[in-house]
Parts: C-alpha cells; sequence; structure tokens
C-alpha cells in the first residue's frame, strides 16, 4: 500500500470515519433534504422542455454531478496510487472514498467494491476469472429475460470452456418461473446470473430466493443490478449475492463508470481480468504478484472523474432517499399502466405489479420504431426497438418494443405527455 | 419500374421545415408499409441476402433473381418499420429489369428520392436498409465467382449467410428432470472456486 492508502486506511478506523459511516448507512431514514418535487430544476438539460422518458437507457445528469467532474479536471486532476505529491494525494484521497461511498450505498466492504466501466464490463469480468474455473460439462444458468450483456459474455465463456448455457423460462405474467429454477439448478449448476429489475418488462426478480437456491447446490449467483441500484435501495448482505454489477450512468452519474460487488472472499480466490500497472505489488521479468483488493481487478489509470462524479450521484440521490426514490418511482409506473391500458391496441408488456419504474408496451400494426421516432418529434424521448434484449422479444413473438422509464425527475405530466403523443400516432397509422 | 418523379424532389423538401408527422408518414408510405409490393420467397433466385438493423431489430432477406445483365425478379421478406419495409417495397419495383450495374451505382438519394421524404440521420439507417440488402446480395453474389482467400471466405459465410428462418425460433432449453435425494437445503461450500 501507498502511504497515503495507509493514511486513509487508518482514517477509515478513526472515529470521524465511522460517524460519517453511520451517518450514510442511515441515510434513508433520516428526512430528505431534496424535494422530489423541486428536483427537476437540479438537471440542466431538462430546461429545454423535453420530456425525457428513457432513463433506463441513461438517466440525465444533475449540476452537482457535472460539477464533481469538471472540479476533478479543472482543480484537482492528477494520477491516482502514484504520485507523492499533494495533488495526487488528493486524488487518491478522493478516488479511494467514492469507493467507500459505493460500499457504504449497498452495504458493502471497501475491499469488495471494484470499478469497472458499467455493468457490462463487470459481467465481463466475471465471465472472464469465474470462467476460466469452469470444467466442461458444468452449467451456467441465465434467465429468459437477460439484457444481451448479461448473455453474450456467457455464450463466449460456455464455448471457451465446454460448458452448458441454460435458462430458466418466464411465466406468461413476465416473472421467473420458480418451479422450473428450481429443477433446473442441479449440482451441475457452477454460476447462475440474473437480472435483479428486467429493462424491458420491468420484473423485479426474486434475488433472496434465488441465491437460496443457487447456493443450496453450491453455486455462485451474480445480480445485474443495472435497472435496480438506481431505483430502489438494495443492500448485497441481504440478498446474499455473491456478485453485483450495475452502471453509474444510469443513477445519475457518469458514462463509462461502473461497479462490480463481489464478496471479499470469493474475488480472493478470483483471477484478474485484466493485467498492467496498479494492479499489481510486485513485477519482475517473468512474474508478478497481485495487488490487494479492490486494486488487483482494477489495472491501469482509472476512470478517476468517472468515480467521483458516481460519488457526487449517489450523494445527491442519497439525500432524496433510496425509500422516496422507490416510492416516487412507484407513483409514476401505476399511473403510467392505469393511463396507457386504457389505450386501445395497446399490449403491455410484464407484470402489473412489484415491477420497477418502466414500461414497455406494443401498438396493434405499429412497429416500436414509428412510435418512437413520432414521440421523438413531439419532444417525448422513447425507446424504441429490443432493448438489448432480443432473445426475450423472440420468445414474445414481437420485433420491438417501445419503453417508457422514468427518474427522480419525472413527474405525471410527462406521462399525461406520452399518452397524448400516442394518441397521435394512431392517427397517423389508422 | 415505378416513376420515381411522383413525388418532389428530395432537395426541396429538405429545406423546408418538417411540421407535422403526416410529412413523414405520407399516405404512400403507410400504404407500402401496410401492403408491401414483392413480398414473399421467389421460388427460383439467383442470390439471396439478409441484412440486419440492430438498432431496430429490423431485417429483410431480399431473394434475387438475375440473368447475365439485369435483375429480372426480386422479392423479400422479413420485418420493419413504416420507414425500412416503404423503402424495401419501393425499391423492389424500381430495381426490376434494371441492369446489375445500374443497381449497384444506387446511392442514399436515390432512396431518399424514392420515400420522397425528410429522412433524419437515426432514420437513415432504416431507410437505407433495402439498398444494402440488395447491393450486399449482388457483391455476395460477384465475389462467389471470385474466390477469396479461405481464412476471409469463412468468415463472411458465417457473418452473413444465416437463413432467416433460424432467427424466428424461439429459445428452447431442455429442462432436466431432478435426481431424487440430490437436493439438499442446507448451504453448500462453493468448493469448485
Amino acid at each position: 500500500m501507498t502511504p497515503v492508502a495507509e493514511r486513509i486506511g487508518s482514517e477509515r478506523q478513526g472515529e470521524q470515519f465511522l460517524k460519517k459511516k453511520a451517518r450514510t448507512r442511515n441515510g434513508n431514514k433520516h428526512s430528505s433534504v431534496l424535494d422530489l418535487t423541486t428536483c427537476r430544476k437540479d438537471f440542466p438539460l431538462l430546461k429545454s422542455g423535453i420530456i425525457y422518458l428513457d432513463s433506463s437507457a441513461t438517466t440525465q445528469k444533475p449540476q452537482v454531478v457535472i460539477d464533481a467532474m469538471n472540479r476533478y479536471y479543472e482543480e484537482e486532476n492528477a494520477n491516482v496510487h502514484r504520485g507523492i505529491y499533494a495533488l495526487s494525494e488528493q486524488a487518491t484521497q478522493k478516488y479511494e472514498q467514492a469507493h467507500q461511498i459505493v460500499a457504504d450505498f449497498i452495504n458493502a466492504e471497501f475491499e469488495e467494491i471494484i470499478f469497472t466501466k458499467g455493468t457490462t464490463e463487470s459481467l465481463n469480468l466475471l465471465a472472464s476469472s469465474l470462467g476460466k474455473l469452469l470444467q466442461p460439462g458444468d452449467e451456467i444458468l441465465l434467465t429468459e429475460m437477460e439484457h444481451h450483456s448479461n448473455i453474450v459474455p456467457w455464450q463466449q465463456t460456455a464455448k471457451e470452456r465446454q460448458a452448458i448455457l441454460k435458462y430458466i423460462p418466464l411465466t406468461s405474467k413476465g416473472t421467473v418461473d420458480m418451479a422450473k429454477a428450481k429443477q433446473l439448478m442441479t449440482r451441475k449448476t457452477k454460476i447462475v446470473s440474473v437480472a435483479h429489475l428486467s429493462n424491458v418488462l420491468g420484473t423485479i426478480n426474486p434475488i433472496k430466493e434465488l441465491a437460496q437456491l443457487a447456493h443450496s447446490q453450491g453455486a455462485v449467483i451474480i445480480v445485474d443490478a443495472a435497472q435496480s441500484v438506481p431505483h430502489m435501495p438494495v443492500d448485497v448482505k441481504d440478498l446474499d449475492c455473491d456478485f453485483l454489477a450495475f452502471s453509474g450512468h444510469k443513477m445519475l452519474g457518469p458514462t463509462g463508470m461502473g461497479v462490480l460487488y463481489g464478496k471479499k472472499q470469493l474475488l480472493e480466490k478470483l483471477s484478474p481480468y485484466q493485467y498492467g500497472g496498479g494492479m499489481i505489488k510486485e513485477v519482475t521479468f517473468q512474474h508478478s504478484m497481485w495487488n490487494d483488493l479492490p486494486w488487483k481487478f482494477e489495472a491501469g489509470t482509472p476512470n478517476i472523474a468517472g468515480a467521483l462524479g458516481l460519488a457526487a450521484a449517489i450523494t445527491y440521490l442519497k439525500k432524496i432517499g433510496m425509500e422516496n426514490v422507490a416510492r416516487h418511482g412507484q407513483e409514476l409506473v401505476q399511473y403510467a399502466l392505469q393511463q396507457l391500458s386504457a389505450i386501445p391496441g395497446i399490449t403491455i408488456l410484464g407484470p402489473r405489479e412489484h415491477r420497477g419504474p418502466l414500461v414497455s408496451f406494443t401498438l396493434e400494426g405499429i412497429h416500436s420504431h414509428d412510435v418512437g421516432d413520432i414521440a421523438g418529434r413531439n419532444n417525448v424521448a422513447v425507446r424504441a426497438g429490443h432493448h438489448c434484449a432480443m432473445p426475450l422479444h423472440h420468445q414474445l413473438g414481437i420485433s420491438g418494443s417501445t419503453r417508457a422509464s422514468f427518474s427522480v425527475y419525472n413527474t405525471k405530466e410527462d406521462i399525461d405527455a406520452l399518452v397524448a403523443v400516442l394518441k397521435k400516432v394512431k392517427e397517423v397509422f389508422q | 419500374m415505378v416513376p420515381t418523379t411522383s413525388f418532389p424532389d428530395h432537395e426541396l423538401i429538405a429545406d423546408r421545415p418538417l411540421t407535422e408527422d403526416e410529412e413523414l408518414y405520407k399516405e404512400n408510405i403507410i400504404d407500402h408499409y401496410k401492403h408491401p409490393r414483392h413480398f414473399g420467397r421467389l421460388g427460383k433466385y439467383s442470390c439471396t441476402h439478409l441484412e440486419h438493423n440492430p438498432l431496430c431489430g429490423d431485417r429483410f432477406q431480399v431473394y434475387l433473381s438475375i440473368d447475365k445483365e439485369n435483375v429480372t425478379d426480386v422479392s423479400f421478406e422479413g420485418q420493419g418499420c413504416a420507414i425500412s419495409m416503404a423503402s424495401m417495397s419501393l425499391l423492389s419495383e424500381k430495381i426490376m429489369g434494371m441492369s446489375i450495374v445500374e443497381v449497384r451505382r444506387l446511392g442514399p438519394w436515390d432512396i431518399f428520392n424514392l420515400l420522397g421524404i425528410k429522412i433524419s440521420h437515426t432514420r437513415s439507417k432504416c431507410a437505407l436498409l433495402s439498398l444494402k440488402a440488395v447491393q450486399q446480395a449482388l457483391a455476395l453474389q460477384q465475389q462467389s465467382q471470385q474466390p477469396l482467400p479461405q481464412l476471409l471466405q469463412q468468415q463472411t459465410q458465417q457473418s452473413t449467410q444465416q437463413p432467416l428462418q433460424q432467427h424466428r425460433q424461439p429459445i428452447q432449453q431442455p429442462i432436466p428432470q431432478p435426481i431424487p435425494g440430490e437436493r439438499k437445503t442446507k448451504k453448500e461450500e462453493i468448493s469448485w472456486l
């Protein structure tokens, strides 16, 4: 460890640190400092008047996040874990603090938080490092509702390791068929990787039950939490998942910034994903010794500004309170379901209850791309297509769907605007 | 061949802002979308190609029947949005009887003129999917007469020559039956790690 890291390490055990940690961890229970009804003004892009309903793809950024990143480049820019001058020490300290802020946010430990460039890279890291341990005939179990980022890496790993890729089917409601899940999990199952919240169906999966099933067979469970961490309180200890991945840019933070959580004892056993500077303790011409966690998995100069931006985003979300964020999302999605289902010819995908703040739907006889285009021309931004879940759409027998997804800055008026635009779409295609 | 003069010149339209959705989704486009011409599979064809637009999941498989110089027949299968479907339908009408050289020379502006509307940057991918499919089918036909080095040939085949049918099959995974007595409820060590 560098002297800076040691100092931060000792500070971490200090009284000040513990006080801060207690405060951040209980942040949800405190009365919210930020008001959801006024937080829209914190997002400079929304001042244009756009009805932004594509937050599951990426959220807009509050000024505090933009400021945190600009401040780094304007006043604090130096490499981390390398220089011993004050500027570099400060950058290192802030970068390490960002790990702690993320760890507190999902109730993990500092060493268990690896910064990546996004959920996709986090899952690729696991497919690569866990994949090396697979034997021919071992099974990887996914669900039919996964995003491409939680399918394609496993397909490649399965091919390389001669492992078998299996999928837990869905019920007609769009939830994971738990009876089939029980049948599919056997001693051969080594990896179970599932979305916490489906980016198409909105389904919130029963991770605790799936984790229990996976663990009873000696398998590890990975949670793709790209859509859940931004919208609800997530506690990795409560879920008892072995790994959990999410992205910064879907939770008010910057792009190119993601997180992989892993249980410490498991991360210690995995081999690194990428090799180079920063992830080593000692290098000779022939051999190298890996650095401690989490740095063992962070090769090369990291996305420092991104880490500071993510930390600022989490701090912002905590000021609102994740319970409040979740409640707001529920209000919006229930309102959207109610308003949209009154439109003739609409089919809403996914379950009606226990779902995240997004709604995907199809309009009879109209391609989702045409819906998205006309909506866009009327200043309503929705996602159209297969939302990086082609197998799911094939399984549902549709070529694509239109998705409206919400974040803290959305209001019921945004949903009214969507409904109005959908009526226009129907007129054009009548 | 369909006269391309039934629409005003594209550049004239591009000069004025698009104000109404109806401008984009003109009756003619909606008509070609709902009743695509040349839809289906030719009984006998010289070359075929499947082209995707991964952005929106549009895909068209084009079947071309050609003699030495000309396109003698054309058809297509697949699905897409109003713009891509209308474009595919209009282009099929246009290239009937055209010479292969002429078809390979067609550019984006020919398609935009066929559609007769202003096309945004994103939607141009939809509009041009048809042209890409047709030209790629002809290119592959020509390539097959001048074989590539083996390594590259394999790549070409893998990436472009999958029949449409394969993409429509739902994923079916066999569900193994549980082995009696094998299940344990207590938490196990992850021993393989």
